[in-house]
């Protein structure tokens, strides 16, 4: 098995496959979809994309782009608002690094740039009013991983497993053909996983809401906003870990459990019936999804692993 | 993940899934490279059924062996490029159907050749191509096989590439061959048999392949062709007016053929169908159809059991017979079984286990045809009606 790590899109980046060929392919893709995406390069496909904001004549988007938003608008959709592209721009008024919360006029205020639901998006142009702005950072990371591992079996790999800053595609089972062992970590920092998951396709994604927050008191306000409200979710979720048929679609599933906080969002996840773990603030474990019949009774069982996902979330 | 769609919010599931899988990430590209080098070997052994000695009027009701030996090679080459390299060897030995007579009772009944044929060919195919990021793939292949009386010269350009959605994608191609037939015995022992021969052949040919949902692709190709020349068969006789003539064609035959072919992945059982339906036609009347079946299991992380069933039906060409009673008028005639009305069917068992970069194979087929399989009613069945079976193992290591 050959191994090639890099850093992008802001984390450390891992692949493993058969050949070198094999991880160089998926590395390229990784690159290339920061290249196209990434907010914080001006010559990037999205940058171009929020120059646009307030152009009568709007963007047209290129066919992957295109998809991609359909994706966003499908996302936002079945999350009632809770996944949104638009939200980018809270960052102006939530600096998580002063621990300084900001003034609820200014989180209204900034509200008014926020909204996909305000955004013109036909399939094939947008329109983005002016003083509102585009992010991918909510998905990409995990659309890269799943396209890496495409790119890999691509070029004829079998075994593998793409490993974006915790965020697992899996290319194919490890080279003895068993599904990878995949930790995951604690959100509370103990150097114990919280759970150990065999990832044998597919993908995992975890979010993490207080890698960053501010302290005021008792209260603990997490990084991850709703974007309806503007504010993180009053008894907001430690962590979420979600194993799906792409890590897409698990990224999608852990952000919006934890911007519907710990109730609402646990509701989410056993409603979509995906294999998860979630941590309370107080470091309780659950595991699901819980079965139809006791949905919101808070059962719990362990991830099942027979016919899934990857390896270390580190 | 298997209970999903019980799940009363799962429809939130469903729609992102939609969505996501219109995502290139999710599609296999038409066009991509084999970032791969490949080197496998095969060896098969095809051994046709002995004759039925009711239907036989020659001492042997023996028919052919063949011995194939394969060895493939590709890999990408620079930046855009990849080779492919096809080799086979196949060594035949026994008897063929040489005509077909009336017996006492004016059922037909085959005679064989009489000595045993020995002979050997050798088929070499160079293919190159050059992929694009665009996801569009130019092919060129040179081929050429070699028998002791027979050469033929191939050339194939084929084009592929992709809608930007990597929903669809297009082929065109096409290809020429130039053959030579210098049949062995001819004007010695066999003064009527031609000894000097040659035919042309050019194809072209277009395919869509479109991906109509995250687990279904379905492909359908049209291709036409017109072959022109020595069509015969020269060791073949005929038996018209009880007299023996040459197995004597048309000189130039129009053929097209449209194949569609459906794949579709059932994730739950870790299987993968494959269902195709093939329709061919030309101008010696000959209409055909072939549908086929195979099922591809996962058995485990390493190994994959494909049984296949595959249904052959065909119409006779219009100057066929077993034998013939009366001359035609245009002195065209064919008494060759694979020319006659018939089915067929062939049951088949292929199992693949991989180990690290390591692939084993082996596979079992047989091929039963009969006039009773046909689509229409056969009135006559042709006594030279082929059953075989093939027995393949091979080896594919990847670099």
């Amino acid at each position: 098995m050959q191994a090639v790590e890099f850093h992008a899109m802001g984390c450390p980046c891992k692949v493993q496959a058969q050949t070198q060929a094999a991880c160089d392919a998926a590395r390229r893709i990784v690159d290339d979809l920061e290249a196209r995406y990434s907010r914080y390069r001006a010559d990037s496909l999205l940058s171009a994309a929020n120059r646009s904001a307030g152009a009568p004549q709007g963007w047209k988007a290129d066919p992957e782009t295109a998809r991609l938003l359909d994706f966003a608008q499908a996302a936002y959709e079945q999350s009632e608002g809770g996944f949104d592209i638009t939200a980018g721009v809270l960052r102006r008024v939530w600096d998580f690094r002063s621990g300084r919360l900001p003034a609820p006029d200014t989180v209204r205020a900034c509200l008014g740039d926020v909204g996909w639901s305000r955004v013109g998006w036909d399939g094939d142009t947008l329109h983005l009013p002016a003083g509102m702005e585009l992010d991918f950072g909510g998905f990409v990371k995990e659309y890269a991983a799943d396209a890496a591992a495409a790119a890999a079996r691509a070029a004829g790999a079998r075994h593998g497993l793409v490993d974006l800053g915790g965020d697992l595609a899996v290319i194919g089972p490890d080279d003895r053909g068993a599904p990878w062992q995949v930790g995951i970590r604690d959100p509370l920092g103990s150097t114990q996983p919280v759970a150990r998951i065999a990832l044998g396709q597919g993908g995992l994604a975890s979010s993490g809401m207080y890698e960053r927050c501010i302290r005021v008191g008792d209260r603990v306000y997490g990084h991850v906003l709703d974007p309806r409200t503007g504010w993180p979710p009053e008894e907001g979720l430690a962590a979420v870990s979600v194993q799906a048929e792409s890590c897409l679609i698990a990224g999608i599933a852990a952000t919006v459990a934890l911007v519907h906080g710990a109730q609402t969002g646990q509701r989410w996840l056993d409603q979509l019936g995906l294999p998860y773990v979630t941590v309370d603030r107080s470091g309780r474990r659950r595991f699901g999804p819980a079965s139809a019949s006791d949905q919101g009774a808070g059962a719990a069982g362990p991830i099942n692993g027979s016919e899934s996902v990857p390896s270390t979330l580190t | 993940m298997t209970d999903q769609k019980k799940r009363p919010g799962s429809a939130a599931l469903q729609a992102l899934t939609a969505a996501a899988m219109t995502l290139p990430a999710y599609q296999a590209a038409a066009a991509t490279r084999d970032e791969t080098t490949r080197v496998s070997l095969r060896t098969a052994l095809y051994d046709e059924a002995e004759l039925d000695p009711a239907q036989v009027s020659s001492d042997t009701t023996e028919r052919y062996d063949i011995e194939v030996g394969q060895f493939r090679a590709s890999a990408p080459l620079g930046e855009h490029f990849a080779v492919a390299l096809d080799v086979a060897y196949e060594t035949m030995s026994g008897a063929s159907p040489w005509f077909v007579q009336p017996d006492a009772d004016g059922r037909p009944v085959q005679v064989m050749s009489g000595a045993t044929i020995d002979d050997a060919r050798t088929d070499i195919l160079l293919s190159l191509s050059r992929y694009n990021e665009a996801g569009r793939r130019v092919s060129l292949s040179l081929g050429q096989s070699t028998e002791n009386d027979y050469e033929s010269h191939n050339l194939g350009l084929e084009v592929e590439w992709e809608d930007a959605d990597k929903m669809t994608a297009y082929t065109l191609g096409g290809g020429v061959s130039s053959d030579r037939i210098t049949p062995t015995d001819a004007q010695t022992r066999f003064p009527s048999r031609p000894d000097d021969e040659d035919k042309q052949s050019m194809t072209v040919l277009g395919g869509i392949s479109q991906i109509l949902g995250p687990k279904t692709v379905i492909q359908t190709a049209l291709s036409v062709s017109y072959l022109d020349g020595y069509l015969s068969d020269p060791y073949k006789l005929v038996s018209v007016e009880d007299d023996l003539r040459q197995d004597a064609r048309p000189d130039g035959r129009w053929t097209a053929a449209w194949t569609t072919r459906l794949r579709r992945r059932y994730a739950g059982v870790g299987a993968t169908a494959h269902l195709d339906y093939r329709l061919y036609g030309d101008d010696w009347n000959v209409v055909s159809h072939t549908l086929s079946l195979a099922w591809y299991q996962g058995v485990g992380e390493r190994l994959t059991l494909t049984p296949s069933l595959r249904y052959y039906s065909q119409s006779q060409a219009f100057f066929y017979q077993p034998f013939f009673r009366v001359r035609r008028d245009d002195n065209l005639y064919s008494s060759d079984y694979r020319l006659s009305p018939y089915g067929a069917v062939t049951l088949g068992l292929s199992g693949e286990y991989r180990w690290e970069q390591l692939s084993l194979t082996a596979s079992f087929e047989r091929y039963d045809s009969s006039g009773d399989y046909a689509v229409g009613s056969v009135v006559t069945e042709n006594p030279g009606l082929v059953d075989f079976t093939v027995l393949a193992v091979g080896l594919q290591y990847a670099f």
